[in-house]
Parts: C-alpha cells; structure tokens; sequence
C-alpha cells in the first residue's frame, strides 16, 4: 500500500508533468492538485465520480432525497474548503466517506423522528421520500404482489433507520457502497474487530426485527 | 475445540466468505443453530437488496459546481500578498514574531538609555557644569598654544 508520502510525491510528479488524465491518478492524487492548484477541473472530476454514491448513501442515512441531495452538496462543499489541507494520509474515499458520516449523524441527531408505525402505502399520490409514483404497471407482479412488496420496502427501511447511528452508517457502507471492514472502520475511526462486532450486532437486529419477511 | 460463541464472533467472516478458519468451517457444518443463524443473516442481507435509491437531479452537479466556483471566488487561494494572512497558524506564527520582536526592542531601548542627568541648581549638577567649562578651557588654552598666542596658565617671566 503506498504512503502518504509516496502518493504526494507521485501527485506532485504528476503536475509538473502538465496535462494528466484523472484517471490515470489515484483520487488521492487528484485531490492533492485540487489543493496545490486550486485545479477546479480535478474537482469537479471527483464531484462526478462520487456524487451518486453520496447522494445514495445520505438517502438510505435520512430517507428523503431532497435531504440527501442537499447534503451531498455540503459534503463536497466541505471538500472543496478543505482541499489546502488535505494531507492524503487515508484514501480520498475514506475521507469523503467520514465527511459525508458526520453530516448525517448530526443531521439525524438534528431532527430525530419517531419511528413511524406502517403506513398505508397509495398506489396513485407520489411517494413523500422520493416524489415518484408507484410502478403498478410490472407486468411480473399483480396488485397484491406489488403491496407486499412495498409493505417489506417500508419494514426495511424502518428498521434500518431505526439502529443506532454508527450501526447504521456501518451497515451502509457494508452493504450498499461495498466497502470492506478496513475501510469502515477508517471511516468510523474504530479497529477492525470493533467493526466487524458493529457490523455483526446491526444484522442481527435487522435478522430479528425483519424475521417475518425472510 | 471451538465454541458457539467463537463461531458467532467469526460470523461477519464467514458471510464475507473471506479468512474463515477451518474449524469455524467445520462447526457450521455440525452445528445447527450456527448454521441456520449465518443462513438468516444471508437472507437478511440479501432483503436490503431491495432498498433502491431514486437517480439524482439533473442539477445536482451544476449546483455543486456553482457553489464551488462562489467559495473559490469568495476565498481564492493566491489572493494577493496577504492571503496567506488569513491562514490562522500563520497569523498567529506572524503575531507570535512581532510580540517577541516588541520585547527584544524594549530591553534594548531599556540597556542603551543614557544614565538620568541631575537637575540643574543642585550641587551634583553646578559640579558636573564646571567640569565641562574646565574641559572647554582647556581645549581652548590647546588652540592658544597652537596659534601662538601666550596661555592663560603659564606665567609670563
């Protein structure tokens, strides 16, 4: 694995070099030229790698997209002001990734909801997390397929937004941006044997709570 | 011999299939209990499959780019020579410099002070007075002396 020393070096070796392709640099790299030469094109680069991942990863936090969507935006905001400082000591990713954790955990803590008992789920006014209807018209589920459906979709994400707020940010991460143990707990700032036992007591109550869907 | 507990602490392992033991490997595969937990803990995971997310706004990408463009046009990072003023370990570096400067200059100031001259009507000061004249006559006696003329100090036979 290369140092922070190496991956300066090579950012470094990089620019004088002029004209380099992003992708042939590692996102490390590149954000050490947003910081040595304010190289707004090598923002916006990172900005378009990673805003879907981010945008998805701050919906499953908060459950609403306009939310998520706006802090998102102050995620990479919050990148762009610190990118004299960034010192490529852990992975770009890892970085943007502890970022965008802390936005949402002080977001939840910011407006913490009562967990909301199942819903009546309309099939004909949009949904409030998104703003989009229901696809009724899959042609491979009938009315009451469609309802059990939404019915599992609503206890999913209940019961995920309903684990503590390190739990959940983990199980995230793990599951839906397909990050390893290391990485999490990086992100998390923990050991990786204190993830895994995170990671391991957040399924087990979503094995528990989810039960009747399995 | 391995217990349930030790496989259960290795479970996160054994559903990333990666670096389980072969003694976990093989308990799973005598012990029911264990297996059927990491098989409920598989179709738990495999559940959140169906949590999708919706496609972002068209705009999100210009948005951000704006707000970028409206940070680096309110701070830019070469903002002339005193930018690097705003930086706050610098500032403090600069101001740490200039208290130590202004307390080197005072001691100095204090170490090169003239001694206090005493005032004049005392007797120290009308004793000092004298001495000066003593020294402006004799210096005057010196350009007598240099110009021909007879000195007041040497009798004349």
């Amino acid at each position: 694995m290369p140092t922070a020393i190496d991956t300066r070096a090579r950012g470094v070796a990089a620019m004088a070099a002029g004209q380099v392709p992003y992708d042939s640099l590692t996102d490390a790299e590149v954000m050490l030229r947003v910081g040595a030469q304010d190289d707004t094109a090598a923002y916006e680069y990172l900005v378009q790698k990673f805003h879907r991942p981010i945008i998805a990863f701050m919906y499953r936090m908060t459950r609403n997209q306009a939310t998520a969507e706006e802090l998102a935006q102050e995620t990479f905001l919050r990148v762009y002001r610190s990118r004299q400082s960034y010192a490529a000591e852990a992975k770009f990713s890892t970085w943007l990734y502890r970022i965008a954790t802390n936005l949402a955990v002080n977001y939840a803590r910011d407006h913490k909801t009562e967990a909301t008992p199942g819903k009546v789920v309309s099939l004909d006014e949009p949904d409030e997390e998104t703003g989009t209807t229901l696809d009724v018209a899959d042609p491979t589920m009938n009315v009451e397929q469609h309802l059990l459906r939404q019915e599992r979709l609503a206890a999913i994400k209940k019961h995920v937004l309903a684990l503590p707020e390190k739990q959940r940010a983990a199980v995230l991460m793990h599951k839906y941006q397909g990050m390893n143990y290391s990485e999490i707990a990086s992100v998390l700032k923990l050991s990786e044997s204190a993830t895994k036992s995170l990671l391991f007591r957040a399924y087990e109550a979503l094995r528990e709570r989810l039960k009747e869907f399995v | 011999m391995i217990t349930c507990k030790n496989v259960r602490e290795n479970l996160m392992d054994a559903l990333a299939e990666e670096q389980t033991s072969p003694e976990v490997l093989a308990h799973l595969r005598q012990c029911g209990t264990c297996s059927a937990e990491l098989d409920g803990l598989r179709k738990t995971m495999s559940l959140l499959d169906e949590w999708e997310v919706p496609e972002p706004s068209p705009y999100f990408l210009t948005r951000v780019k704006a707000h970028a463009r409206e940070a680096q046009q309110k701070a830019p990072v070469h903002a002339g020579p005193l930018a690097w003023f705003r930086r706050p370990v610098l500032a403090a570096t600069f101001a740490a410099v200039l208290a130590a400067g202004g307390v080197v200059l005072r001691l100095s100031v204090f170490q090169t002070e003239a001694p206090a001259t005493p005032q004049t009507g005392t007797a120290v000061a009308d004793i000092e007075q004298l001495d000066k004249n003593a020294d402006v006559l004799v210096n005057t006696d010196l350009i007598d002396e240099l110009s021909g003329a007879p000195s007041d100090d040497v009798a004349e036979p």
